[in-house]
């Protein structure tokens, strides 16, 4: 009975968001003559009241007090030493406070109870005693009336459930040897699998599965390694010696006398046992022929466990469609109804691709794209790789894609705009679906942008033009300082140069520069300056000019000894130089890399 | 569903409730069954929250629990870690700990 009765409370308590609405409304109405307890949702007979002014009814508060010995209130968990339990009817508005004249002639110490009357006491202090419900004897203790009960036609009360479950005498069920038989081994209600049994200790039944994993602690060993994968209770052994042949079949174990003799030392994996074997034995490495790594650790990388691995199965995946669709949907029946009627018919074929697309778009109207792109992707993953509905599905949506969003480049950082490795990911998962014919749908998609990215990469060269073109201006400053002491040691090397890479604009550039810079002295810094500005303003194709020049400075940064005779004469001179060459060879790499970049994909 | 303020977002993540016999006197057992990446909810998918131990109430319901879960997720609780290395990640390297959260939620519950 007690079963049932906390089964019925469970249930009511899972269900309640939706029901309690109409029984609030109809308690309002039938004039609060029934109010229900907070905790088991029955009516209250007896209402307790604690200094708090939470009220609960009578057996909720006395299997608190007296079954649990804990003084706590069971609504907001403050301790109270003392509970006053009315016959009247307590609403909201009731304070203990009002009630503590009434109550202090009849109280019960032990738990630390107060009663307004003596019915009140009454009822609830025959909670706790043992009467027989045949012929109504009392009894001191519960093994006295249990062996009394089984005289009165064999019925009796399950052992472990009395001394278990804080349940009163008259919530237990009698059961008959059959039935006990059937409700200690198997369990006789939902949700209930009898009373566990320690393997070992094979004449000792527990409660439930928290009393036997009390005990197992205490009397048997577990593999720590095995409880990290699952939260379900794993396989346990009788003592160590047991769990130690576990750990060698099926971990990786020290095999060191020392360690044996220690205990538990064993690891996950062979990498964890190698660098133990480093750490703790260093002197004995390979003794064992362990030291090979790698061959397993691979497998190991993942922080999944093996054989659990990622869930994908079909199951799953439904009910994640089912889900996700019920939140998009929030919570509204009619149309989760209907989004699960359009998405069976579309299963079985009755409505293409395009129709239950269009249809969905109504139903999801309210919903992001992105969620929906996540729903229909998801719906897609239920369909059998490669099968027509499926692929159809997608390309429906992915064809739909740039009329409901214009802008498609846009879209796809709104996929990943959560970050960039989410969006790494996202590609990751779906490309991972073994859809080759979606994959290339999505690839243009995902290639376009980068193309049009491009000028994107093009613009940070451009920064390097501004960059560029000042430490140029330095150097032509440079050159003109350095110009009066030795003109003739550079210049050629600047024209072979030029005139070797005789390439499309740069040798033009390079050559006016210096020409000018050499006909002219200190006076052109200015023009040159102006040129230069303008010349970066020109156009990128004249960058790469000066890219290129640089580039070719770098071999004469080499050959420098060769011509340093010469340079000995001002060499307070020749010191910035090498400097702005390093300067500008490390930008000008970059720049190259860059350049070499951009005509590939004019190229292109 | 993950909250949408959270690395979680977008994500579907299943769990088991247990309802033990003494229930509502004693919390319900609730595990992810969806792998997460989190400070409070370790490998096998327990979860680390007050109000599921010694902080149940009876008046406590199954929605306000299931949203007092879904707080975790937006507000870890760095402090009283069940995954130490997660927690450390949390506490140093927030990018790095959204990123990583993210990648588990893409992978394991979409």
């Amino acid at each position: 009975m007690s079963d049932t009765a906390t089964k019925q409370k469970t249930t009511s308590r899972t269900g309640r968001v939706q029901p309690k609405r109409p029984s609030a409304n109809k308690d309002s109405a039938s004039d609060a003559a029934e109010s229900s307890c907070l905790i088991c949702a029955e009516p209250i007979a007896f209402a307790a009241i604690a200094p708090c002014n939470n009220t609960t009814c009578h057996k909720c508060c006395l299997r608190q007090r007296a079954l649990y010995k804990k003084k706590t209130c069971l609504v907001c968990r403050t301790d109270h030493d003392d509970v006053i339990i009315s016959e009247q009817k307590l609403d909201e508005s009731a304070r203990f406070s009002d009630l503590i004249p009434l109550s202090r002639s009849i109280e019960c110490k032990e738990y630390g109870l107060h009663f307004t009357s003596e019915t009140a006491e009454k009822a609830t202090m025959s909670l706790l005693g043992f009467v027989c419900t045949e012929c109504g004897a009392t009894f001191a203790r519960f093994g006295q009336l249990n062996d009394h009960v089984r005289s009165h036609g064999g019925r009796q009360y399950c052992d472990i459930c009395a001394t278990h479950q804080r349940a009163f005498l008259s919530e237990l069920k009698l059961y008959t040897p059959k039935e006990l038989e059937k409700h200690v081994n198997d369990g006789d209600r939902k949700g209930f699998k009898g009373h566990p049994r320690c393997k070992f200790c094979r004449s000792k039944r527990f409660y439930s599965d928290d009393e036997l994993i009390v005990h197992i602690r205490d009397r048997h060993e577990r593999c720590y390694i095995c409880d990290q994968d699952l939260y379900v209770l794993q396989d346990y052994y009788r003592n160590y010696d047991d769990l130690y042949n576990h750990f060698r079949t099926l971990h990786y174990v020290c095999l060191i006398p020392l360690c044996v003799e220690k205990r538990f030392v064993v690891f996950r994996e062979d990498l964890d046992l190698t660098a133990h074997m480093l750490k703790e034995h260093g002197g004995m490495v390979g003794k064992n022929g362990r030291l090979v790594v790698g061959a397993t650790f691979q497998l190991h990388l993942s922080t999944v466990p093996l054989h659990r691995g990622p869930q994908t199965d079909v199951e799953t995946q439904r009910r994640r469609l089912e889900e996700r669709a019920k939140h998009y949907l929030h919570g509204n029946e009619e149309d989760i109804a209907s989004f699960k009627k359009f998405y069976q018919s579309y299963k079985s074929k009755r409505v293409s691709a395009l129709d239950v697309l269009s249809l969905f778009k109504k139903l999801f109207k309210d919903t992001p794209y992105h969620d929906l792109g996540l729903l229909i992707h998801e719906m897609v993953q239920l369909f059998p790789p490669h099968s027509d509905q499926g692929v159809q599905l997608q390309a429906a949506f992915d064809a739909a894609r740039p009329k409901s969003h214009p802008a498609p480049p846009q879209n796809f950082p709104a996929l990943g705009g959560l970050s960039s490795s989410a969006h790494v990911l996202t590609n990751q998962s779906w490309g991972g679906s073994s859809r080759p014919r979606t994959q290339e749908e999505l690839f243009p998609a995902l290639a376009r942008p980068s193309r049009s990215s491009s000028p994107v990469v093009k613009n940070t060269p451009i920064r390097y033009t501004t960059v560029k073109s000042k430490p140029s201006q330095e150097q032509r400053t440079m050159t003109i300082k350095n110009f009066e002491a030795k003109p003739k040691a550079f210049k050629p090397t600047y024209l072979d140069n030029a005139s070797a890479k005789a390439n499309i604009p740069s040798p033009k550039l390079g050559l006016a520069s210096s020409s000018k810079s050499s006909s002219r002295a200190a006076s052109p810094s200015a023009s040159s300056s102006s040129l230069a500005s303008s010349a970066s303003k020109l156009s990128d194709s004249q960058f790469p000019a000066l890219a290129k020049k640089k580039r070719t400075q770098i071999p004469p940064v080499k050959p420098i000894p060769k011509p340093s005779a010469t340079w000995n004469q001002g060499l307070s001179a020749a010191e910035p130089q090498p400097e702005v060459d390093w300067g500008i060879s490390i930008i000008d790499k970059k720049a190259e890399k860059l350049r070499l970049k951009q005509e590939r994909a004019k190229k292109k | 569903m993950g909250p949408a303020d959270s690395p979680y977002a977008g994500g579907v993540f299943f769990l088991s409730i247990h309802f033990p016999t003494d229930y509502p006197f004693k919390p319900p057992k609730i595990n992810f069954t969806t792998k997460i990446y989190h400070p409070n909810i370790n490998g096998t998918g327990s979860i680390c929250l007050d109000i599921l131990k010694d902080q149940w109430s009876p008046a406590l319901t199954i929605s306000k629990v299931l949203l007092s879960i879904c707080s975790l997720l937006t507000d870890a609780n760095p402090d009283d870690p069940l995954v130490p290395e997660i927690a450390h990640v949390y506490k140093l390297d927030r990018p790095k700990y959204e990123a990583t959260a993210r990648e588990w939620t893409k992978k394991y519950a979409v």
